[in-house]
């Protein structure tokens, strides 16, 4: 179950927003409605998994201009609705990033199974931003040493190899290696060398 | 009742039909001269022959003499209408012979009341009774007038006119006119002038038939003059029948071109029925979905419902505009409100105005006089107008493309004015609408030339003229409806 997940809607027609609001309700979703791109806009930004309900034909800034000003936003995917959307503006959508373009009138089932997957991605998404940002908190909990040493572990060296690298020495090396894995919650040089693309460590040369 | 009688009064009957007639053609077009002198001709022949009849019937000479001075009276009259009648369907002929004869009958007509008997016979001394046409009728005794050669001058100068009249016409090339027409008169009153000068000088023994003679000459006109009328009816028909195609074609064009902006409109139109739809879907799924809790939030289904029935209502008409703009219509004028038939096709087009990114700021005047009009043409004209401004705006920047609809009325007229800001008018704004001037690539060049016949033929004006800020307004005018 994804955590507090919350559906904006922005279509110009109130009842329709009142209409889809309702099913997303019923589906426990919390929906934030707006009549335009712009008052969407200015809505304060979010943190939490959410997804974008986007109607195309929008007076003012309309639903693929409002798309591209938000540009890429993994954690905002977005779901076209479009009373007479034609094949190229779905595929300019979709090329964008959208995650399904539908058109009125809809099948609840392929709203709420269009919003489902959004939401998914964006929880993916927004779990991922966590860890890495938890990790990046852990990152900086290190010394320049203890980087420095891990920055060699990474390129394959050895504690011997590395204490004459660094002028060091070996149980030295050892310390300040236990301690970086510990402050990273690391068990192994793999989890750290999967993570070293996320954390922005690269190996010595 | 002897065949002379039973002859004679079927030629008063045929008179006064013949110039029955006639004398109802010329009322309902005054300008048919010649109709009202045929119909003068035939009522004196008719008289003419009453009058012979009459004295056929005398049984003294003074009698006769009375009836015979009487006669003259018609003859007078139809010799007048002769004239006038050569002039008027032959035209041509020597004025200055139709003066001499009108003249002479006139003199010959006072003579007649002047003298003492008549202008024929100074005196009647008794009656004779011949055999003619198996009856016996009274033919007078007495001595003839020489004051008569005036009235028989003025037959031959009627007789010459009628020739010179006839002659003309057939220069013209009326050569059919000109042997009916002409010859018929001139060899009746020929027969006619004859038999006066053979009978009143005494060579003969015989009553006067005149009204026979001039009846003859009275069909051969009529004859002419009904296959005249014959003819105008016929090409009156086809007149009539070319107008009808005509605007049968005039409104088959006007829908093919409503059909066509509506075309224009598809997507838009689409959207405008896919929304109220939309709404009507999500709603009831929403409410099948409520229905299957225990317990079902009754007030939400409600709710719900009643959304669904205002939708409902929404596409229902736009379906209905759409039909009547659709419809293939025969014109029915009745007052309307001009704005409302402005807001009517504004509902049909907003969401193809969104999707053009054209914004819409109407000024109407409040209290505006209804106009009377045929609704689906106006429409027509309006979307053909919003049509065109959203076009003329589609270069401009996005944020700034912007019409402005505003409404007045003054002095019984109500206008509707629609400006844009967009790329403006040609150099001669009248040439938008002409046929086939057109300034989309692309385009037909109709939508306006249609739209003024529509405006024109509701006693209106249509008209563009240049915003001096850049862009153009067009501007719709219509009498209003009288109270």
């Amino acid at each position: 179950m994804i955590p507090d997940p919350r559906v904006y809607l922005v279509d110009d027609a109130p009842e329709l927003r009142r209409a889809l609001g309702r099913l997303l309700a019923l589906e426990g979703l919390q929906v934030s409605a707006f009549a335009s791109a712009e008052e969407f806009l200015a809505a304060p930004p979010l943190t939490q998994p959410a997804c974008l309900v986007l109607d195309v034909e929008l007076p003012g800034l309309d639903g693929l201009a409002l798309q591209e000003r938000l540009g890429p936003r993994p954690a905002l995917p977005i779901v076209f609705l479009t009373g007479k959307g034609d094949i190229p503006m779905s595929v300019r959508a979709m090329k964008a990033g959208a995650v399904d373009f539908l058109t009125k009138p809809v099948e609840a089932e392929a709203l709420l199974g269009a919003v489902r997957a959004a939401l998914e991605r964006s929880a993916a998404c927004v779990a991922e931003e966590r860890a890495r940002a938890e990790l990046c908190v852990r990152l900086a909990q290190l010394t320049a040493r203890e980087r420095e040493v891990l920055e060699h572990v990474l390129a394959g060296r050895l504690n011997k190899q590395i204490a004459a690298a660094l002028g060091i020495g070996e149980h030295t090396v050892k310390v300040h290696r236990g301690r970086a894995m510990e402050k990273l919650a690391l068990d192994s040089v793999a989890e750290l060398a999967r993570l070293a693309d996320r954390l922005g460590l690269e190996p010595a040369r | 009742m002897n065949p002379l009688t039973v002859l004679w009064s079927m030629l008063v009957g045929a008179g006064l039909v013949s110039g029955a007639v006639h004398a109802l053609v010329w009322l309902r077009s005054r300008e048919a001269r010649a109709s009202l002198c045929f119909a003068l001709i035939a009522a004196g022949v008719s008289a003419m022959a009453a009058l012979e009849l009459w004295m056929l019937h005398s049984t003294s000479a003074a009698q006769y003499g009375e009836r015979l001075r009487w006669f003259h009276l018609p003859v007078w009259v139809t010799v007048l209408a002769l004239l006038g009648f050569a002039r008027a369907y032959l035209g041509g002929g020597r004025t200055w012979l139709a003066w001499g004869a009108g003249l002479a009958r006139t003199l010959s007509l006072a003579l007649n009341f002047l003298h003492p008997v008549n202008t024929n016979y100074r005196s009647i001394e008794g009656l004779r009774t011949v055999r003619f046409l198996g009856a016996d009728v009274p033919v007078p005794i007495g001595e003839p007038n020489p004051a008569m050669l005036v009235g028989q001058l003025s037959l031959f100068l009627l007789l010459a006119f009628v020739l010179d009249c006839a002659r003309s016409a057939w220069q013209r090339g009326e050569q059919r006119r000109a042997l009916t027409v002409g010859g018929s008169v001139a060899f009746f009153v020929g027969a006619a002038t004859l038999q006066a000068i053979l009978v009143f000088w005494g060579f003969v023994d015989i009553p006067v038939t005149a009204s026979l003679f001039f009846a003859a000459s009275v069909a051969g006109v009529g004859f002419e003059l009904s296959s005249d009328l014959l003819r105008s009816a016929t090409l009156a028909r086809e007149l009539q029948q070319r107008a009808d195609e005509l605007a049968r074609e005039r409104l088959e064009l006007a829908h093919l071109a409503r059909v066509a902006s509506l075309s224009e409109l598809s997507g838009s139109l689409a959207h405008e029925l896919n929304q109220p739809l939309a709404i009507i879907l999500a709603n009831a799924q929403a409410a099948q979905r409520l229905l299957e809790r225990a317990p079902p939030d009754l007030d939400e289904v409600r709710a719900i419902l009643d959304d669904i029935v205002a939708a409902d209502r929404r596409a229902g008409e736009v379906i209905r505009r759409l039909r009547g703009l659709l419809k293939r219509g025969e014109s029915e004028r009745r007052p309307l409100a001009l704005q409302e038939v402005a807001e009517s096709v504004l509902t049909l087009m907003r969401s193809e105005l969104i999707g053009r990114g054209v914004e819409l700021e109407r000024r109407f005047a409040p209290e505006l006089p209804p106009v009377l009009g045929d609704r689906v043409p106006l429409e027509q004209v309006l979307l053909n107008l919003v049509l065109n401004a959203c076009d003329a705006l589609a270069t401009a920047p996005l944020g700034s493309r912007r019409i402005r609809l505003t409404s007045a009325s003054s002095d019984g007229l109500v206008r509707l004015s629609l400006a844009d800001n967009g790329t403006g008018l040609p150099a001669d704004p009248a040439r938008l609408f002409e046929p086939f001037f057109t300034t989309k690539p692309g385009g037909l060049g109709m939508g306006l030339s249609i739209c003024r016949t529509i405006v024109t033929a509701h006693g209106g004006r249509l008209w563009a003229e240049p915003v001096s800020t850049g862009g153009s307004v067009f501007h719709l005018e219509l009498p209003a409806a009288r109270p």
